[in-house]
């Protein structure tokens, strides 16, 4: 065995002398130290939410907008004097825009990374099977119908949007599944195959009712332009059990990372969790996708860009993307409302443009593989 | 100023029109289809020629007398002024009126070469031309008009009475137009005169979907705004139809919102029951209004139907 | 420890394995021999249950491999594969780690006791200096070396490797499998190799079974396996066997063009003396 040179001695210190290793340096030589990070993260989180909530295509001033929200708090009243319009603005508004904004980012961030870890493919988003093309022939197909868009108290475009986005799933699936065994390679064939049917379905229903192009298009690009609060029930009874499923398979997901054989053979039932994560990440997905349309990019980029910073492990890779991805989205959506004022950009064209250049940025500065 | 010397004023400018298409012959400069003076006695002679609004020459040889509509607004032009008989094939959108529903139909967005030769026109009208379809159609000698861009949708009622005089020319029904136009003349009047005191009108939200899209004061519903001196609160926007965020209608505050998708399920009360619109003066007083999308936004002989509406939900004291 | 009884395993019209039958115990290093295709690599799929036998049964310790589960399974047999993909972005410690998999609950996370279980196995692969480094970065040997040691951290009564030694210089295949040998001896493991070398199925095998197209064409000690006859008609060369000078164990070379021909005009053909 080679001695150890001085910076392998500093870097491993005790355990170089064969002693037992201390709970620091182990956390260190797995590269974990989780909390730092996170903590960073949210305080970005907090921040572009903060901002998001302080500046709008109606200009309130920050110290306002601080009043309103400080005044929800039971007997605190320090928005009296303000404009009704402002204090609806930032809390019927603003605010629900920019929770579901961040709470769409980071579902979308996490179940890309789900995606990418089960399909074992630095390309995989969570649209892969097939999710955003079904959601977007439900809603495209509501829309162009005679019926009216609320049949009793109830929205029937995130309704059909979810419905869609999961029969796609379910039929990619079992298009693919052979016996007990779905071979990844084969379900992303029969993702892409479900993907261009339903596609070409919605461009044919969009073609044949041309007075509603606008208003389908407008869905299909994404966007939070209609947030309330009560959508945030519609995404979250879904979202949040998903999310805990996923965030516990965090070191399985790792293992899943060396092959399935190896995985199987070190006592990982790779079928089952291949279910049970994708069935979870679609799930969400098609949750986020019903309340926001089809907002590209994030799921995408978003988990490359927590690897290229902080390395490829699942425990903390998946918690990071959440976070990135909320921020990231809170701040797409700030400048969807901000930059053509008074009129809305469509969020999923500013993901594209603004997420291209930053991660090729994050690129050049890490040029080593990273995955 | 007076009916009659607007009128004066408008005949003045046709002939004005004329002379200056006569100058251009060779379709240099402005493509504005001309006409003689209407509801004058003048007899239109066949063959004929125009130049349509991109600019084309169209020579018509004898009275159409099977026209195929692919404009809506012109099928209604049609049918008042009493070119309805010569009409023998709509759009799917020509809704209006009911007699133009029983014509056969064709496809105006996506308009099959087959379909429309089939039915062997003599005189095809576009809105709007998808990729040189008039250009195939003229190799198959069908004579065709574009009347109107969907980009180039008049913007003021004068451009409508021009299309309706366009339209009569070229159906040999003049006297018919002029009387229309002298109508629909009388009728912005009378509203006008109505409005004579006001020196700026209430704030209005134009809802054309339930994404908040809207109508800015330069589309064509704007310029129905602009004649009503109403103060459109999608002002300042860089297109014809933008998607305003909440968060500007709630501080814009309109006084009064039309709402053109109540075919879509929106009505005034779903309009109150948006969160955070509670305060907005329209919703407080409750002055929401639906109003039919054709017909505000058609540039047709409704749309001083559709002024008169509007002016009655904006001046309800001055109008009953 | 290990019973495997008439094993037939067929990948859908062509039969891989044909009515295979062998046993392993504590403490044996038993190797599995035969040409390319033979059907060395199936036998250890078959074991870990990645394929689904056609007829006959295996069991460990008297029980079903049929009837555990992946976890069970994985506490009771590690594997070395052939070529086995890597992710080149995990440090070679978090590869290893990964063999602590069967021993750690859904919510647990690799503790103390872990760390040192795979301290030790990379220490006995050469490979605790590499511990930090990517594998994207390593050599093929140290790849090899590195799931080795990942497969001694499972810490399993039973070990399977396919090919362990295939990318490694002669020194690092004396210090694999003098390691695997060590673990039989002193642990009690039971080890079942396939080797494609004979000479050093020779030199380190308890046992041996010798495969062709999926059946069992010989078994038993080393020198009796090994013999040229047999060799000469699996593997369809001839080949010179002679005694190691030190350890008497059987090494294997084949015949080159010259010794045949030298051979011939000698007028000697058949057997040499082992």
């Amino acid at each position: 065995m080679k001695p150890f040179d001085s910076a392998q001695r500093r870097l491993f210190g005790s355990a170089a002398r064969a002693e037992p290793l201390p709970e620091a340096a182990l956390g260190a030589l797995l590269g974990r130290a989780l909390w730092p990070r996170l903590a960073l993260g949210l305080g970005v989180l907090l921040g572009a939410a903060l901002l998001a909530a302080a500046i709008g295509p109606v200009g309130i001033p920050a110290d306002a907008v601080a009043r309103i929200l400080l005044s929800r708090l039971p007997g605190v009243s320090l928005a009296d004097s303000l404009p009704q319009s402002w204090q609806d603005i930032v809390w019927e508004v603003r605010l629900p825009r920019v929770v579901i904004a961040g709470l769409v980012g980071a579902t979308l961030a996490l179940c890309g990374a789900t995606y990418q870890a089960v399909f074992r493919n630095p390309l995989a988003d969570p649209y892969l099977i097939g999710v955003a093309a079904g959601a977007g022939l439900g809603a495209t197909a509501v829309i162009v119908s005679p019926l009216d868009y609320t049949v009793g108290g109830v929205s029937l475009v995130p309704l059909a949007a979810f419905g869609g986005g999961l029969t796609a799933v379910a039929l990619a699936y079992s298009l693919a599944r052979v016996g007990r065994v779905v071979p990844t390679v084969t379900l992303i064939l029969a993702g892409v195959a479900i993907s261009s049917i339903a596609t070409s379905a919605t461009a044919f229903l969009m073609i044949n009712h041309s007075q509603r192009v606008h208003t389908t298009l407008t869905w299909l690009l994404g966007g939070f332009n209609l947030s309330e609060w009560s959508k945030l029930w519609w995404v979250l009874p879904y979202v949040l059990p998903a999310a805990a499923v996923i965030l516990l398979y965090g070191r399985i997901l790792n293992v899943l990372q060396l092959d399935e054989d190896q995985a199987q053979q070190l006592g990982v039932n790779v079928e089952r969790v291949k279910l049970l994560l994708l069935g979870a990440a679609s799930l969400a997905t098609a949750a986020a996708v019903s309340v926001s349309g089809i907002i590209g990019f994030v799921g995408l980029i978003i988990p490359h860009a927590v690897r290229l910073l902080w390395g490829p492990d699942y425990r903390q890779l998946l918690p990071m993307s959440m976070v990135l991805g909320a921020a990231f989205l809170i701040l797409a959506d700030l400048l969807a409302r901000t930059v053509n004022s008074p009129s809305e950009v469509p969020v999923g064209i500013i993901t594209a443009f603004c997420g291209a250049p930053f991660f090729l940025y994050l690129l050049r500065l890490r040029q080593r593989a990273v995955f | 100023m007076s009916s009659l010397v607007q009128r004066g004023l408008l005949l003045l400018a046709l002939v004005g029109v004329l002379a200056a298409a006569v100058a251009c012959e060779d379709g240099g400069g402005e493509p504005t289809p001309h006409a003689p003076p209407m509801g004058s006695a003048a007899e239109v002679s066949y063959p004929l020629t125009i130049v349509d609004t991109v600019g084309r020459e169209v020579t018509i040889g004898a009275q159409p007398q099977r026209i195929a509509s692919l404009s809506p607004a012109a099928t209604e032009i049609l049918f008042a002024i009493g070119a309805g008989d010569q009409v023998i094939a709509v759009d799917m959108f020509s809704n209006y009126p009911e007699e133009a529903t029983t014509r056969q139909q064709l496809d105006a967005y996506e308009p099959n070469l087959e379909a429309i030769a089939g039915i062997g026109p003599d005189l095809v009208l576009l809105f709007y031309d998808p990729g040189e379809l008039a250009d195939s159609l003229e190799r198959l000698g069908i004579t065709t008009a574009v009347l109107g861009s969907v980009e180039e949708t008049p913007e003021s009622v004068e451009a409508v009475f021009d299309q309706i005089g366009l339209l009569g020319f070229m159906t040999d029904h003049l006297q018919e137009a002029g009387d229309l136009v002298a109508e629909m003349q009388d009728r912005v009047d009378a509203v006008e005169e109505a409005l004579a005191g006001v020196e700026q009108g209430p704030r209005i939200f134009h809802e054309v979907d339930a994404t908040l899209y809207t109508a800015a004061p330069d589309s064509f519903v704007g310029g129905l705004y602009k004649i009503l001196k109403a103060q459109n609160i999608a002002a300042g926007a860089d297109q014809p139809f933008p998607q305003l965020s909440q968060e500007v209608i709630i501080e814009r505050d309109p006084e009064v919102i039309i709402l053109a998708d109540g075919a879509y399920g929106e009505s005034p009360d779903t309009v109150k029951a948006r969160p955070g619109w509670g305060n907005i003066s329209a919703v407080r007083s409750d002055r929401i209004f639906v109003i039919d999308p054709d017909m505000v936004s058609r540039p047709g002989p409704r749309c001083v139907d559709a002024l008169e509406a509007l002016a009655e939900y904006l001046y309800p004291e001055r109008l009953e | 420890m290990l019973e495997i009884r008439d094993l037939t395993v067929a990948y859908g019209e062509l039969v891989a394995l044909r009515q295979v039958s062998l046993s392993l115990g504590a403490g044996e290093l038993l190797g599995v021999v035969g040409p390319n295709g033979s059907g060395k690599s199936t036998l250890i799929r078959a074991i870990t249950r990645l394929v689904r036998p056609l007829g006959g049964g295996i069991q460990l310790d008297g029980k079903e491999v049929g009837r555990l589960s992946q976890r069970e399974l994985a506490r009771w047999a590690a594997v070395v594969p052939q070529n086995p993909y890597l992710p080149d972005a995990f440090t070679v410690l978090e590869v290893a780690l990964m063999g602590r998999t069967p021993h750690l609950g859904l919510l647990q996370s690799e503790g103390r006791a872990d760390l040192a279980v795979v301290r030790r196995a990379l220490e006995q692969t050469d490979t605790w200096h590499l511990a930090s480094r990517r594998m994207g970065e390593l050599s093929g040997g140290e790849r090899q070396r590195v799931v080795v040691a990942r497969a001694l951290a499972q810490e399993t009564p039973l070990l399977l490797l396919d090919e362990p030694t295939a990318h490694l210089d002669m020194g690092h295949q004396a210090v694999v499998f003098d390691l695997v040998r060590q673990l039989c001896r002193r642990e009690g493991k039971g080890v079942l190799a396939a080797i494609h070398d004979l000479s050093l199925a020779g030199q380190y095998c308890d046992r041996l079974v010798m495969l062709n197209e999926g059946r069992v064409v010989g078994e038993g000690e080393p020198q009796e396996v090994l013999s040229p006859r047999l060799l000469a008609s699996v593997y369809g060369t001839r080949v010179s066997v002679f005694p190691h000078p030190l350890t008497g164990r059987p090494v294997v070379t084949p015949m080159s063009e010259a010794a045949r021909s030298g051979l011939e005009a000698r007028g000697s053909v058949g057997t040499l003396r082992s």
